[in-house]
This record gives C-alpha cells, sequence and structure tokens, in this order.
C-alpha cells in the first residue's frame, strides 16, 4: 500500500432544489454544492482547502466524515470506501475521524460538564472503563494546555471563546483519530487568540501524528499550517499545490485575487490590488465554460464556452485555459 | 476647533452580576475630514464607544464624561436635538446589513424614510433624485431602488447601508466592523467603496475593526484599545512603523500574513480578561512580556510622547523627542 490516507475519486454533492411539480417534470434543479471533485490526502499531511462561502468546502469536509451522503463518488479510507459503508459498520469506523467546527460554543452542550463532553466519545465507541476514561481525559485536557483540576468540572459557560476552542479540540482527538476535518476553526476567535490555536493544531498533529483537512477561507492562517492548499470555486478545485508554491507563484488568476485580499498591516503599502468585481454567484446557475470567467480579469473567448481541467502542467495542477 | 472632542469618556453597564467597565477613561478627539480607525478585540469597548457618540447605547448604560461634537455635549444635549444630530450630522452603519435593513420595505421608502425624519417637507420626486445619485456614486444601479433587500446580496446590502447613511451628507460617519461578515474579496470592494468615499467627501471617518490590517491603508489616526482601554493612539504610520505599546506590538507581529519569509507562527499568551473581574493595575499586565512591579499594582496614565499617546509604564518619565 502507498502512502495515502484518503483517495477522493470523482465525489459529487447535488442538493435538490424545492420546486412544484409542474416545473419539475422539465428539469430538475439542483444546488450544485461540490461538482467532480478528485484528490488524495497523504499520512500525516495537512491539506488546506480554501475559498469563499458557497464554493462548497463546508461540504466537503461533511461527505468525508459521512455527516453528508455523498451523491456519487468514493471515498477510500485506507482500504475502505467511506460512501459504501453504513449503519453499524460506520460506526465502529467513526472513532477514526473527526470534525472540529467553527463556532465552539453551538458545539458544546451548554449542560454538560467539559470533563463529561471530552469523555462522551469514549463511552460511545466503549473505550475503557470509568477509571480509564478519565485518565485519558486528563490527559488530553493537559495537553490542550486546560490544568485538568482546573476545568474538569466546569461548564462552556464559563470558558473564553479560545478556552472553549480547546475543549472542542480536545473531544476531537480523545479518540486517538487518524483524520481530522478542521472547519474554519479560528475563524470566530479573536486576532490575538487564532495564532494560539494554530499553533496548538499544529503541535496535537506532530504529537499525536495526525491528517488534517483544513477548511478555511483565510489564505493567510492556511500559511502556516498546510502542507499543500486546494482553492475551490463553485464546487470545483481549481488549483492545488504545495503552500510554498502557492504562494511563490499562484497559477489561477481567482488564487492571485485570494492572496492580494489578504490585508497588509502596512499604510505604506499602498499598491493597486487586484479586485474583481461581482461576487460568487450562485450554485444553482453554474456559469457556462469556466466558473470563474465572468469575474476573470482574463477571460478569453474559450473561457465561456469550454470548462477547464484540472490537470497538470510543469509540476502544477490547475484548471485556466491560460495555461493550455 | 475639532469635528469630535472625547474626554474622560466612562461606560458603565449595569447588570444583575454587578457594574461591569465598558469603557474607562478615554480621551480622543477627531479633526475634520479624518479617518479614524478604533481597533481591538471583542470586549475592548470599540462598539460601545460607537453607540455612545450617538447615544443609543442599551437601556441599562451608564455614561459619564463628555462627548464635544462641533462644540454641542452630547452626552447633555436634549433628546429632542438629539435626534436631529442622529442620521444627519452623525450617522452609522453595522456589521450585518440583513439586520439593519427592514426585510419588508423597498430600498426606496428605507430611504424615504431617513428624508422624513429631517425634512417632512421635501418632495418624492427630489428624494428619489438624491437617492438615485448616492445610490450610483456607490457602484448600484438606481433601478433596483424598486428591490427589496432580500435581492441583493450580502456586499450590495452593505453597499445599500452605506448609500442610507451618507445619503443626508453627515459630518461623520462611524462604521462598525462593516466588512467582518462578508467575504475575504467582497471585504475589499467595500474598502474600496470607503476609501473613494473618504477622498471625495467632505466627511470624516470612525472605523471600528478588529482588523489591524484592514484599516491601515485608510485612515490618519489609530486607536489601540484593550478592556475598556484606550492602550495607544497616534498617526497610522508611526503606529504601524514603531508601536509604542507592548500589547500593539505583539498584535501587529501576531496577524498571519501571506510572505513567505515568515513562516513562524506568533502569538499572545494568555486570555483576554473578563470585565467583570478584571486584573489589577496595567489591564495587559498578565499577557505583557515587559511587566513589572508596578504593573500589577497600579493603572498606568497616559503619557504623550512626539504628539503620541501611550498607556503603558514603561514610558514613564521618556521625554518628547527621545
Amino acid at each position: 500500500m502507498d502512502h495515502r490516507l484518503i483517495s477522493v475519486i470523482n465525489l459529487r454533492k447535488y442538493f435538490p432544489l424545492k420546486v412544484s411539480w409542474l416545473k419539475a417534470f422539465k428539469e430538475k434543479p439542483y444546488v450544485r454544492a461540490v461538482d467532480d471533485l478528485s484528490f488524495e490526502i497523504k499520512y500525516g499531511e495537512t491539506l488546506g482547502l480554501v475559498g469563499e462561502s458557497g464554493s462548497g468546502k463546508t461540504t466537503v469536509g461533511r461527505i468525508l466524515i459521512r455527516l453528508e451522503d455523498p451523491t456519487e463518488g468514493q471515498i477510500i479510507f485506507e482500504d475502505l470506501d467511506l460512501a459504501k459503508l453504513s449503519g453499524e459498520s460506520l460506526r465502529t469506523k467513526r472513532k477514526d475521524f473527526q470534525m472540529i467546527f467553527q463556532d465552539p460554543m453551538a458545539s458544546l452542550n451548554p449542560y454538560m460538564r467539559i470533563g463529561n463532553a471530552i469523555e462522551h466519545p469514549l463511552k460511545i465507541h466503549k473505550m475503557g472503563d470509568k477509571a480509564d476514561r478519565k485518565a485519558r481525559v486528563y490527559e488530553i485536557l493537559e495537553k490542550v494546555g486546560l490544568p485538568p483540576e482546573e476545568f474538569y468540572s466546569r461548564f462552556p459557560r464559563h470558558l473564553s471563546g479560545g478556552q472553549r476552542q480547546r475543549v472542542v479540540i480536545a473531544r476531537a482527538m480523545v479518540t486517538n483519530p487518524k483524520f481530522v476535518v478542521a472547519d474554519e476553526v479560528t475563524a470566530m476567535l479573536d486576532v490575538s487568540i487564532r495564532s494560539q490555536i494554530l499553533k496548538l493544531l499544529i503541535d496535537m498533529k506532530n504529537e499525536l501524528g495526525l491528517t488534517y483537512l483544513f477548511i478555511t477561507h483565510d489564505l493567510a492562517s492556511a500559511k502556516y499550517i498546510c502542507d499543500r492548499i486546494a482553492v475551490m470555486y463553485l464546487g470545483k478545485i481549481i488549483e492545488i499545490a504545495k503552500t510554498y508554491d502557492i504562494f511563490k507563484e499562484p497559477l489561477h488568476p481567482y488564487t492571485k485575487i485570494l492572496i492580494s485580499s489578504v490585508p497588509v498591516p502596512d499604510p505604506k503599502m499602498k499598491k493597486k490590488k487586484f479586485i474583481p468585481s461581482g461576487e460568487i454567484p450562485s450554485p444553482i446557475n453554474i456559469p457556462s465554460g469556466c466558473r470563474f470567467h465572468p469575474r476573470c480579469p482574463y477571460a478569453m473567448e474559450i473561457c465561456t464556452k469550454v470548462e477547464p481541467e484540472l490537470k497538470e502542467i510543469n509540476g502544477r495542477t490547475v484548471a485556466c485555459h491560460l495555461y493550455d | 476647533m475639532n469635528l469630535l472632542e472625547v474626554r474622560n469618556l466612562e461606560i458603565e453597564y449595569l447588570t444583575r452580576d454587578g457594574n461591569l467597565k465598558a469603557v474607562e477613561g478615554v480621551s480622543f478627539s477627531l479633526g475634520f475630514h479624518e479617518t479614524l480607525g478604533l481597533v481591538g478585540e471583542s470586549g475592548c469597548g470599540k462598539s460601545t464607544i460607537g453607540l455612545s457618540l450617538l447615544r443609543i447605547l442599551p437601556i441599562n448604560a451608564r455614561m459619564k464624561g463628555r462627548i464635544l461634537y462641533k462644540e454641542k455635549d452630547v452626552v447633555n444635549l436634549p433628546d429632542e436635538e438629539m435626534r436631529s444630530v442622529r442620521g444627519k450630522e452623525i450617522s452609522m452603519i453595522f456589521q450585518d446589513p440583513m439586520t439593519s435593513l427592514d426585510p419588508i420595505m423597498r430600498i426606496k421608502n428605507q430611504f424615504f424614510e431617513t428624508f422624513r425624519a429631517h425634512f417632512p417637507k421635501m418632495e418624492e420626486d427630489e428624494m428619489f433624485k438624491i437617492s438615485s445619485n448616492v445610490l450610483k456614486s456607490i457602484g448600484i444601479d438606481p433601478s433596483r431602488l424598486e428591490n427589496y433587500p432580500f435581492e441583493f446580496s450580502g456586499g450590495m446590502r452593505q453597499r445599500v447601508m452605506i448609500a442610507l447613511a451618507i445619503v443626508l451628507n453627515p459630518s461623520l460617519l462611524i462604521a462598525d466592523e462593516p466588512t467582518t461578515s462578508l467575504d475575504v474579496v467582497v471585504q475589499l470592494q467595500i474598502m474600496e467603496v470607503l476609501k473613494e468615499l473618504k477622498e471625495k467627501k467632505d466627511m470624516s471617518m470612525i472605523l471600528i475593526t478588529h482588523d489591524l490590517g484592514l484599516v491601515a491603508e485608510i485612515v490618519d489616526k489609530v486607536g489601540i484599545m484593550y478592556a475598556g482601554n484606550l492602550v495607544e493612539f497616534g498617526d497610522v504610520n508611526s503606529i504601524y512603523e514603531k508601536p509604542l505599546h507592548p500589547y500593539t506590538q505583539l498584535l501587529l507581529v501576531s496577524i498571519p500574513n501571506v510572505k513567505l519569509e515568515d513562516m513562524e507562527l506568533k502569538y499572545i499568551k494568555g486570555n483576554l480578561p473578563s470585565l467583570k473581574s478584571p486584573p489589577a493595575g496595567c489591564k495587559f499586565h498578565p499577557r505583557c512580556p515587559f511587566a513589572m512591579d508596578i504593573c500589577t499594582r497600579e493603572d498606568p496614565p497616559t503619557f504623550e510622547l512626539n504628539g503620541r499617546k501611550v498607556k503603558c509604564w514603561l514610558y514613564k518619565g521618556e521625554k518628547d523627542g527621545s
């Protein structure tokens, strides 16, 4: 076996829209949230999935851990196709992959003490007896930087935003997963706390040998934690590359825009920025040809007609006619 | 004369578990046609200051000190007079445009409502003409005056909000996190709109934000807030070039950037203090790498240095020009 942990092959997710049956008779409208996605994640790697809201990045994360069923496609996790698993076999497998969400307050039960919340996944997967479990919770609390004696019996409302996110991270890591999906984990946090949490995720990964899918709209945060970055636009990956390469020389015009839209804290940097007109279109009416062409400053005639494929050019992978 | 003069502003929220000091002795001034960035993290009091300038604080807030707007004291202005200032002289845009627009009212009527509040006798034709021009100037087709808010995208809604706020040509526009709920690319578009306003209009602006990077290229002055205190205040270039307060210094280096030579993640240790039980002395001392003995005991006064202000013991006794 090679060193791939996950291979995603031709993944699609279409959400049907509610319309009157008369209209549905002619054509069934769908939100094409994820449209024919293929990529792989290696053991011990952090893959960044970057895009604006509506690009489908969160849907991909949710499908990978089977919170959402794919419409089509395969998710090969080690030797198993997760897309085909269901019932008990899926449930027992779940301890291998976990997810961390954006809003720590919404993902913690306000009536559950921190210690119990973190212990919960262990109970569900029937791991260890009571004493073992408590020892494990103490150990993981220590790892995420929350002294166990102080935090074990507290409630989420007693904690600050950053501390809550630490609890959520501890809960995700307590079953010793192999793969963790981190969905906009720093978006709700204050600036001075954001980097702390990123640092914690990096430390946890190194210590526990994890593999991450790091979903974010913020390319700057992704730079510090990701080994490779995939940029999504309207349900498709339009560029995927090593983090260094993507910042050194972004190829796709949309990637360039995303990088130049990161604010620079320097009043003297009054450079002319690369700002596209308009906003991300609705995934119900996806533009013909290249999905990005209505906003692209380099759009050519071919872009309006033919959809570019994601292919390898000089060692880089990009979906754009500029590099044909 | 300055457009705005805030002196020793103190704002407390009365709550069931005791009083919460949201703003403690904040003083600053804003000139005509000047743009100020008020920067800080959640709970630092930046939004509370914004609301206090319009006197639209929640009912459990108590305000002390002076806010002089064109030499009128906003804190003690009679309600009647305050109403004529609000929306016409000072106006405000908020973070979430969807909750600030009336969802069941055409955009047109929301403009008309603004006019009628201040000019009851104005003709509808004229109101329509002015609104169209303002919308056009901000990048929205005037035909969309007939639309409802739900027919606009997030970025467009925020443009409508800005148009509504500037339609009566206010002297001061307060923008409270105007781009926080928007996507990165749209955020940039809105910042461009604000930058254009700044260049074209005779208007002062206060931009309230948590993002030091975002305001860098648009503001003239910056005020950094931490736990209810204005810890540093000065001209934008000098603050970004040579930040004085340790909090500002750490904040600047801990912002994630896209530079490739900068791969090490820096951060400020510790958590934001609770306003209910703030630390004694300087509020920042538990997280400050330079904390001295005095910092744990006494709250530092604000020192003036080369026209900049900094609230930190490190600068005690430092002379101007050093």
